[in-house]
């Protein structure tokens, strides 16, 4: 995990990217984050958001393959999700070709942002 | 009716990197980096605005927004408020001074949406960036990016907006400017304003408490909203949808991400409200054209995608 990978002078290597039922497939460069090189195949079998790693629209599993990721919101990966491949497609970078599946949430009711010592007091409804 | 909240004051980020996150807001908003705390917590503010600081961005494992404060006439403004949250029934924890760096005392306070806001009186002035208030020039020579001269409004998704919007109408004096009313009328959407502007603060009912769909930042012109439409281009900045206007409110618009997902708004123009006016209504039907008057259509991501 490095968050200022993608900003490194890495020589762009291409991956094939498949979907695992055979849905849809498309190439990524190792530099662009996966779910916009999506987008540049013209391919939308993963949810577009916010592109930012903050709104879990683009939520998948990757069943296979090796990627490296930036930060991504812990309202829509927890550590477990992260540990099991379960990650935001605009924050991950192919490493290899890989498999995935999209596993959108259709909420994240449950979560309750950390804050700092003096927001703690003040328990939301 | 008016009870002492004057303007919004700041609204705090959660963002994902703090580099990532300064080069949006200061160098492609064109907001002014005017001072950091030993939290690491970054603050900007619009070069217009005459308070120290209006944006306060802190590095976290999510995205969204810690609270918004709105400011007060005068500290008796403030402790009048306070105990009328109270007995409204919210609960109230008290920010000492110098918790935001050249802050005063702040009053926190929960609602029924689940977003936490806050009422203060007193904030450092540093008047107008680079121009003051003697003998001012028309603007500094030295902003970069978008150039946006204020943080304006939020726009803040939640359960119960029915029960937040009475909060701030009752307790805090806000009108109600504009609404969408579906055919039961029930409302799904307020745009409140304490001020002429068209709105200070807007809610959309939601299920998920304490969400955030926007923070907005006023440019002057059309022309300006196009020019940053450029500059999102120029630098690839994940866009979201516009130039457009907005039915509600008139407001000429363009809507885009910042690199946690954080949706911003530039926008331009828009209507004005007095005390004396009645809500502006449109109806649920008609909500593409309300939320995007040329397209008329409303588009999936804009009632879904929240940080």
């Amino acid at each position: 995990m490095n968050s200022h990978m993608a900003s490194q002078a890495t020589k762009a290597e291409t991956y094939q990217i498949s979907v695992h039922d055979g849905e849809a497939q498309f190439t990524a460069s190792s530099t662009v984050n996966l779910l916009v090189a999506m987008e540049q195949a013209r391919e939308s079998v993963i949810g577009v958001g916010c592109r930012g790693g903050g709104c879990g629209k683009c939520r998948i599993r990757v069943l296979d393959g090796d990627y490296e990721s930036k930060r991504m919101s812990r309202a829509w990966i927890s550590e477990e999700d992260e540990a099991e491949g379960i990650v935001l497609a605009c924050r991950i970078f192919a490493r290899s070709d890989l498999c995935i599946r999209p596993e959108p949430l259709p909420l994240a009711t449950g979560y309750q942002p950390a804050r700092s010592v003096s927001l703690s007091q003040a328990e939301l409804k | 009716m008016k009870k002492g909240v004057m303007r919004p004051g700041h609204i705090q980020l959660r963002v994902l990197d703090m580099e990532e996150a300064v080069a949006h807001y200061r160098d492609l908003l064109g907001l002014i980096e005017v001072d950091r705390d030993d939290q690491g917590r970054v603050y900007l503010k619009g070069w217009t605005e005459v308070d120290k600081f209006s944006v306060v961005l802190r590095e976290a494992d999510s995205a969204g927004m810690d609270f918004v404060g709105y400011k007060c006439v005068n500290e008796g403004a403030v402790e009048q408020l306070r105990q009328e949250l109270i007995e409204y029934g919210c609960k109230v924890e008290d920010i000492p001074e110098g918790e935001l760096k050249g802050c005063g005392r702040r009053v926190r306070f929960d609602s029924p949406t689940g977003h936490l806001f806050e009422i203060f009186a007193t904030k450092e002035q540093t008047g107008k960036w680079e121009v003051g208030n003697h003998n001012p020039e028309a603007w500094p020579r030295n902003l970069t990016g978008m150039k946006a001269t204020r943080f304006d409004h939020c726009l803040l998704y939640g359960p119960n907006i029915a029960g937040t919007i009475d909060l701030f109408r009752e307790v805090l004096g806000f009108d109600l400017a504009e609404q969408v009313l579906d055919g039961e009328g029930t409302r799904l959407a307020g745009f409140l304003t304490v001020s002429m502007k068209a709105h200070d603060v807007a809610f959309i009912e939601h299920p998920e408490p304490g969400k955030l769909h926007h923070a907005s930042f006023f440019l002057e012109t059309w022309e300006d909203v196009l020019r940053a439409a450029d500059l999102i281009s120029m630098t690839d900045t994940s866009i979201d949808i516009g130039p457009t206007r907005h039915g509600l409110t008139h407001g000429k618009t363009i809507y885009f991400f910042d690199p946690s997902g954080n949706r911003s708004e530039v926008f331009a123009g828009g209507d004005y409200h007095y005390p004396d006016h009645e809500p502006v209504t449109w109806d649920a039907d008609k909500l593409g054209k309300a939320i995007f008057y040329h397209d008329r259509v409303l588009n999936e991501r804009f009632l879904t995608v929240l940080t």
